[in-house]
């Protein structure tokens, strides 16, 4: 018997000697399968995990959309949330001639002028840039005093191809560094962290599976070792 | 209205309703989810549990491959088991502790402040998942290029896809994820970029069973092996500090 074990290759011996009881077996269904089900986040077939739990932060926090509205590239969450009287404007890095527009960089700082907006929405924009520290340090400059900084981050996710390709895709935080990163440059107390996700939802975000799919009770259901998107809410002094 | 345009509007809409059809198919197909719909993880400790973790299957690997370069003084985090297993046979290990050296072997030190480490004393690194544990990140790679001595490398991996290491995180916290352009990027700022060397290992099957702590020994070598560039489970960097 000594004999043969020598030939048993090394994995399965010690999957014998963990012996999982049945219950514990993996029934794989459709993922054992080196291709994800969608390759965009699932964004083509409905709506991408991370952007349902966005659109939830952001509703929870409509009371403060209003005034002087910032966001990245489009407008759509400040229509869609804002409460009471809003502008709302478009941040983009080249012109494009669209209205409502502000051409500047959040890196340099170029084009963004001081203490003029009331709020600004930042949604997965700094995973996607490298000096992450300065854009939040110009966003903190462009808001006016107790002007709210709405932003969001990805905690576990696939790499955005999309991004990864034109401006680069560089990182992931947890509560806990985001907590941190935002400290540097926000007073402590008025910052607030929120993180959204669980093991089930992590698998379904990284697969392409939209949220569609999964059920309320599960899509809300947090565990705090398996964040897919934080949330972070910075207001300036 | 004739016999001939009721024919031809009949056949159009059927034609308009397979063609919606094979759409929908096409679009999504259905998922069969196993028993991989569940808010629990298989096992929360990464795979320990059921065998080894996924990750430490792509840092033996890198490791493996790189076993010419783990040799001399080699200071390693927390323990010297690598070093035992890959080191060459004249090795010399260290272990860098944050509070207390039980072992000859052990040094007391903190990366991120450089406190405790001498300058150009190692002539390897092997920093396994460790960076993604330190805030200052900077601050520990500047470190760790300071003590390194000349024609010395440093070995690392770092997360890509993973969930929290709550062991870490109750500890010293855990805070960062990196994509291979990220750690070439930090890396680059300090080492000669044409001394280092990235590789991202890990698709979305391996991703999905790290999530869930199903350890790689449940999976074939080769589910292991495929790459898939947009899931780095473990991105592991070679960088070396030149002569000059």
């Amino acid at each position: 018997m000594h004999y043969l074990q020598k030939f048993i290759p090394e994995r399965l011996k010690i999957l014998y000697k963990k012996n999982l009881p049945v219950s514990k077996k993996v029934r794989w269904g459709s993922f054992r399968n080196l291709q994800p089900f969608n390759r965009d986040f699932g964004a083509y077939v409905g709506t991408a995990v991370d952007r349902y739990y966005i659109e939830k932060f952001l509703h929870s926090q409509a009371t403060f959309i209003r005034g002087n509205v910032l966001e990245i590239a489009e407008t759509r969450y400040t229509e869609k949330f804002a409460s009471g009287e809003y502008k709302a404007h478009a941040l983009h890095l080249k012109k494009t001639g669209s209205e409502n527009e502000i051409v500047g960089d959040l890196v340099t700082g170029k084009g963004l002028v001081s203490e003029s907006f009331d709020c600004a929405i930042v949604t997965q924009t700094l995973p996607f840039i490298y000096d992450f520290r300065s854009a939040i340090n110009n966003l903190k400059r462009i808001l006016k005093p107790n002007g709210v900084l709405l932003a969001t981050l990805s905690g576990i996710s696939q790499v955005s191809r999309f991004d990864m390709d034109r401006w680069g895709d560089y990182w992931r935080f947890t509560g806990l560094s985001s907590a941190q990163v935002f400290a540097e440059y926000f007073p402590l107390q008025k910052i607030q962290v929120s993180q959204y996700g669980n093991a089930l939802v992590a698998t379904a975000f990284i697969q392409g599976i939209v949220a569609e799919e999964l059920k309320k009770d599960e899509l809300d259901y947090y565990d705090e070792d398996y964040p897919v998107s934080i949330c972070v809410k910075a207001s300036k002094n | 209205m004739n016999l001939k345009s009721l024919i031809k509007s009949i056949l159009a809409k059927t034609k308009f309703i397979l063609l919606c059809y094979s759409h929908q198919k096409k679009k999504m197909e259905k998922v069969r989810w196993g028993n991989l719909r569940r808010l629990e993880p298989f096992d929360r400790d990464f795979g320990f549990n059921r065998g080894n973790p996924v990750d430490r299957y792509y840092i033996e690997k890198f490791l493996e491959m790189n076993r010419s370069v783990i040799d001399g003084k080699v200071l390693e985090i927390g323990g010297v088991d690598y070093t035992r297993k890959f080191g060459c046979s004249q090795v010399t290990p260290f272990a860098l502790q944050i509070n207390e050296a039980c072992n000859d072997y052990d040094i007391i030190g903190d990366l991120a402040t450089g406190h405790g480490l001498d300058d150009e004393c190692f002539d390897c690194l092997l920093l396994t998942q460790t960076l993604p544990v330190i805030y200052d990140i900077r601050g520990a790679i500047r470190n760790s290029f300071r003590i390194l001595k000349p024609g010395g490398a440093i070995l690392a991996s770092v997360f890509g896809i993973a969930q929290i290491s709550r062991f870490d995180m109750d500890r010293w916290g855990d805070y960062w994820r990196f994509t291979d352009k990220s750690i070439r990027m930090l890396f680059e700022e300090i080492f000669d970029p044409e001394l280092i060397h990235v590789q991202s290992y890990g698709n979305v099957l391996t991703a999905t069973s790290f999530l869930h702590g199903i350890s790689w020994e449940e999976l074939s070598v080769k589910e292991l092996n495929y790459e898939d560039r947009d899931y780095p489970v473990s991105i592991c960097i070679r960088a070396t500090k030149s002569f000059k």
